[in-house]
């Protein structure tokens, strides 16, 4: 996941670079190519599926970074935890003004973002769930089976 | 090299790799497509998401004993 603006530019020139080596293998392997097809096509395959994932975090970072979207669905508490960053990135918050809205060094809040947050302690979460302005709405479920010995 | 004989999951690019990185926990780019794809391939593994650069080995499996 891209999670500031360096990140976004790197990722977009990685893009650049993917896109036209496919366009230059096109041009290499048109009609009296004597390469095997099934290499040529794999070849094809994994500059498309690698162009892919970069133009998919783009992409992602482009829409949060956009503010339109209001509300970012978690379906896991590491989804939670990644939520955090998209909330930031969503806010307009740059992780420098996270960090001093928590007080703390700019290189602390992407050491946090750089492992989504598995480094913070619990009351960390809950001062940047709180400097973000956020409401975090969450729901445990209890495994089917609930612990007989503990309903004495 | 025989294609022919090469695992066709090597080969499946799709659904980001899947296929792959479940049958070998690892993924395959053929990255010598073109000057431009090596150049890609190469400077996407040799760099964090920072840019910064990060270091690769290389096994020469011709000379390896595997």
């Amino acid at each position: 996941m891209i999670k500031n603006e360096r990140q976004y530019k790197v990722t977009k020139s990685q893009v650049d670079k993917f896109e036209k080596a496919l366009l230059e293998h096109a041009k290499e392997n048109g009609a009296g190519s004597n390469k095997h097809p099934l290499l040529v096509k794999a070849q094809k395959d994994a500059l498309i599926s690698q162009l892919k994932d970069l133009k998919e975090e783009v992409e992602e970072y482009e829409r949060l970074r956009s503010g339109e979207q209001r509300e970012i669905a978690t379906e896991s508490f590491d989804d939670f935890l990644l939520g955090l960053i998209k909330s930031r990135i969503a806010l307009g918050y740059s992780q420098k003004k996270l960090a001093e809205m928590l007080g703390i060094k700019e290189q602390q809040v992407q050491r946090y973002e750089a492992t989504e947050y598995s480094s913070a302690s619990a009351d960390r979460i809950k001062e940047v769930i709180s400097a973000l302005g956020i409401t975090v709405l969450e729901k445990i479920i209890l495994p089917a089976e609930t612990g007989e010995k503990l309903h004495r | 090299m025989d294609f022919d004989k090469m695992d066709p999951v090597l080969l499946d690019f799709e659904h980001p790799r899947k296929a792959q990185k479940e049958k070998y926990l690892g993924e395959l780019f053929p990255a010598s497509a073109n000057a431009d794809g090596f150049r890609a391939f190469r400077e996407f593994f040799q760099a964090d998401r920072d840019g910064y650069a990060k270091g690769i080995i290389i096994i020469d499996l011709e000379r390896e004993e595997l």
